[in-house]
């Protein structure tokens, strides 16, 4: 671990002339947002084994982006509507027993993409709004960046004072339900978070990868740390370096921004794994069955 | 009421479905037991790769797909061996995002002038053809087969879950053989619903019909039903709204899936609280409101046809800016139907039921050809129509060598200026060629993708094309030869009109100002005619998967500064965030947009050719002097 980082920390020196340019000074700035944001609630991604739902809810939010489009609303605006709309089905759904949660997810999101593809037929709807769902890490607006800050900020402070409740609700839940939190809300919120993440991550990455920088880095670190804080650090950290990675890469390799920072964020993930030699994860770390 | 289904391409698209639907409803059941849905959804989404391969290499789609289905099975079910279901998740997020950044970095950076690989990530339950469903039907057979005799095992390993191997089963084989089949069956419903709604039928039925049966193969008949009812019923309605099919029946799914459950939940809940009712009642209320949706829909789906009764000539153009030049030479003699709406990217298009109806009954079929709109002979084979196809950009005197697909894009080339220069002369005003250019020459892109298909931005091609609609209208309809012939020389007239007005206008520019970068390159034959150099283009390849890299944009950005570039054009079609963060970055102005593969809106600016064009000179000649100049052109 200790040695990737040094790897990475002493090509970083020689390596700083690219982020000399405006453009990309704003994407290191967002990858940094990102990879807060991404690493800290990655960590209960993966303990939730929420990763579907990450994955999933960007899909989801484009009924929501037409929507504002046919409407007037800004964006952002359509795209968080969008977002918790599908995130309260998603816990509605989850609650049934005879499904699993990613059966669920599934539902949800085929629905909610099905309904914005029919939404977006309407002859009012503006062109590019299909293009809404690929953002740009290259293409972005400091108002773009505000955004990001904000709600980067939302998901840290909510992640602190939800914290005593999510460590409850994911270590044991029947437990949990008898300190008085309730799974279910714990769920629900966490799946709001999720969706707000996904606001910052769509921008930067496009719909496509958003699960790479929720996933990757909190997965990873789960095979390092055992303590939650320590895993949400190292995950922010990970998260943050194969997103400057994925800079380098396609500034000297010359391939696609969004598309480089998910395959070095996947990348880390295995050799991290993989250096770990940790097949499984401890039980300390994350409950294995319930 | 029954009319959608005498329609010979709904015929194929319900033996699709119904075909697909034995093996999806089976293992859809398997899917939803042993918590694979998102592996499923998954293993569906991570074809992108092998399609863009597939495409790039110029194999069949769906074997690319299969490649990379099975890789994902064995990616997924090899790094998770041994692991309780309930863990893949993880592993499947990680692979899932691995197989899309490759995807992405060859759609942008490997094959950028390929076709669009976007229709391929959608697909069209309206163009199946013999391969499809001999792929479904043999899938479907496989699956039955399998899920017979491996049953059992996938039962026992999924009720054991993690405790299987503690039990000593060995779950290894049968559990790979599944994430297998689930491939399978997710790359078969590929051309039917594409990748992002392959859940939509794989595991959404099973779901739905999941709380109301208690044993596995009452389940799984039921499913098969159910999968094989949503996708008549859905493109049934399809066909009557013309929506396109694979929304229609992911929504149709996820209604009937909502319905079920709340039924169900209600019925159990009057049976815990009061056993004297009867227990049907919300069960019927919610099938009700159900019914009365797909009732809605099916109403408003009853509007017009179409007029079909007056007996002026049925015309089908892909493109807006074709349907304009036929608008123009046929007037109210003409029926026409334009399949791509105003505004709309090209690159993007998905058939509608409509556009397949007005082609089966249209007596000319105009295209744009060039590779632009080559799903127009699939339209028509789907169609059944053997009316005569003009492709208009096949046969104009100007043809521009740079890929279908020319995008700027270099790999590492950093003095494009001289590589400009060096192309100029035989019609490389821009830089789309880096790759190529390393490679020697352009033998590797000289079939039809190989050139540039905007040939209309030069209008001195535009003569040929006129004479070549005329042609066809006078050949279907003789009788009012002399009225195509009157409103075609009408319109040539405010054509050349244009040219010389365009011409005009740039001749007071100074040839060393006349550098301008675009959103995407559509404007090389443009350039080419007046004299401008289209200094770098900012988006790298034609599917909207495609992204810059840093590299192109850092290149650009000095190339903006060093060329004195005072203009960047964003496009109508096209996002212009990345235009805008590039002119920020420079100094150079992007306030003004570009009509290129789409007109705009009709009565906007650019709702016609003529106004397009218009609308372009005017605003590059504004950008690249500050606005102290516009375009103003007389006798259009």
């Amino acid at each position: 671990m200790s040695a990737t980082l040094t790897t990475v920390a002493g090509a970083l020196g020689p390596l700083l002339d690219p982020f000399d340019g405006e453009i990309m000074r704003r994407a290191l700035l967002e990858v940094l947002l990102l990879g807060t944001a991404g690493g800290l609630l990655g960590t209960w991604i993966v303990a939730n084994r929420l990763t579907f739902t990450g994955e999933a809810l960007p899909h989801a939010m484009f009924p929501g982006l037409v929507g504002a489009a046919l409407l007037g609303v800004p964006l952002v605006v359509g795209g968080a509507v969008g977002l918790l709309v599908a995130a309260v089905l998603i816990a509605l759904a989850s609650r049934i027993e005879t499904i699993d949660r990613d059966t669920a997810v599934a539902v949800v999101f085929t629905s909610l993409f099905g309904l914005g593809v029919l939404l977006a037929l309407s002859p009012d709807s503006p062109a590019a709004v299909r293009a809404l769902l690929f953002g740009d890490v290259l293409g972005l607006t400091d108002g773009d960046l505000l955004v990001a800050a904000g709600l980067t900020t939302v998901v840290a402070v909510a992640l602190w004072t939800l914290h005593p409740r999510l460590t409850a609700t994911a270590f044991d839940r029947s437990a949990a339900r008898s300190f008085g939190v309730r799974p279910g809300t714990v769920d629900l919120a966490l799946v709001a978070l999720i969706a707000v993440a996904t606001l910052v991550c769509v921008q930067a990455l496009g719909n496509l990868f958003v699960a790479a920088t929720l996933v990757g880095p909190a997965a990873a670190a789960h095979a390092l740390g055992r303590r939650v804080a320590a895993t949400m650090a190292i995950a922010v950290a990970l998260a943050v370096l194969s997103g400057v990675g994925g800079l380098l890469l396609s500034f000297h390799a010359g391939t696609a921004a969004g598309a480089s920072i998910a395959l070095v964020t996947v990348a880390t993930y295995l050799v991290v794994v993989l250096v770990a030699r940790v097949p499984f994860r401890r039980p300390t770390g994350h409950p294995v069955g319930r | 009421m029954l009319e959608p289904f005498s329609l010979p391409f709904v015929q194929r698209g319900i033996a699709e479905i119904l075909l697909l639907a034995a093996g999806a409803g089976v293992l859809g059941t398997w899917v939803v037991l042993r918590g694979l849905s998102f592996y499923a959804h998954g293993v569906a989404v991570a074809t992108f790769p092998g399609l863009v391969l597939a495409a790039g290499l110029g194999f069949s789609g769906p074997l690319g797909a299969l490649a990379c289905g099975v890789a994902f099975a064995l990616g997924v079910g090899g790094l998770g061996r041994g692991r309780p279901d309930g863990e893949h998740g993880t592993l499947t997020a990680m692979v899932l995002v691995g197989a899309l950044a490759v995807g992405v970095i060859l759609a942008s950076d490997v094959f950028p002038h390929e076709a669009s690989v976007n229709s391929l990530l959608f697909g069209s339950l309206l163009l199946i053809d013999d391969g499809d469903l001999v792929v479904a039907g043999a899938v479907s057979v496989v699956v039955l087969v399998v899920a017979l005799l491996l049953g059992p095992r996938w039962l026992t390993a999924g009720f054991a879950g993690p405790h299987a191997t503690a039990l000593g089963l060995r779950s290894g084989v049968p559990t790979m053989a599944l994430l297998l089949l689930v491939a399978a069956v997710a790359v078969a419903s590929l051309s039917a619903l594409g990748s992002l709604l392959a859940a939509a039928l794989l595991v959404v039925p099973a779901a739905t019909v999941r709380p109301w049966v208690a044993r596995m193969p009452t389940w799984q008949l039921a499913t098969v039903l159910l999968t094989a009812l949503v996708g008549v019923v859905g493109l049934w309605l399809s066909a009557r709204t013309n929506a396109p099919p694979g929304a229609t029946i992911a929504v149709l799914t996820g209604g009937l899936f909502a319905m079920s459950h709340t039924a169900h939940a209600l019925r159990r809940r009057r049976r815990d609280h009061g056993p004297g009712r009867p227990t049907t009642r919300p069960g019927r209320r919610a099938v009700g409101i159900g019914l009365a949706l797909v009732a809605a829909l099916g109403i408003s789906a009853c509007g017009d046809d179409g007029g079909g009764d007056d007996d002026r000539l049925r015309v089908v153009a892909t493109t807006s800016m074709v349907g304009d030049l036929v608008r123009n030479v046929g007037g109210d003699r003409v029926d026409l139907h334009t399949i791509i709406a105003p505004g709309t990217d090209p690159h993007e298009f998905e058939p509608r039921p409509d556009d397949v109806i007005a082609t089966s009954r249209a007596k000319v079929v105009v295209a744009s050809g060039l590779g632009l709109d080559g799903w127009i002979d699939d339209v028509r084979r789907q169609a059944g129509s053997d009316a005569p196809l003009a492709k208009l950009g096949d046969d104009v005197p100007h043809h521009r060598e740079g890929g279908g697909h020319d995008h700027d894009h270099g790999g590492g080339e950093d003095d494009h200026a001289v590589d400009d220069h060096d192309h100029a002369a035989d019609g490389h005003a821009d830089h789309d060629h880096a790759d190529d250019h390393a490679d020697g020459d352009h033998a590797g892109h000289d079939h039809e993708s190989g050139t540039d298909p905007h040939w209309w931005q030069d209008p001195t091609n535009v003569p040929t094309a006129v004479r070549a609609i005329r042609d066809a209208l006078v050949r279907a309809d003789p009788d009012h030869r002399d009225h195509y012939a009157r409103s075609a020389d009408a319109y040539l007239a405010k054509v050349g009109a244009l040219d010389r007005g365009i011409r005009a206008c740039l001749a007071d520019v100074p040839a060393k100002d006349r550098r301008i970068v675009t959103s995407h390159d559509a404007f090389g034959y443009f350039a080419e005619r007046y004299g401008i150099t289209v200094v770098g283009a900012v988006i790298p390849a034609q599917t909207t998967q495609a992204q810059p890299s840093a590299a192109d944009v850092d290149r650009l950005t000095k190339l903006v500064r060093s060329e004195g570039v005072k203009a960047i054009f964003p496009e109508s079609a096209v996002s212009p965030k990345l235009a805008e963060a590039l002119a920020k970055a420079t100094g150079a102005t992007a306030d003004r947009t570009l009509y290129g593969d789409a007109l705009g809106d009709p009565g906007s600016a650019g709702g016609t050719y003529l106004g397009a064009m218009a609308h372009n000179a005017d605003a590059i000649v504004g950008g690249i002097t500050g606005e102290r100049r516009g375009c103003e052109i007389a006798g259009l």
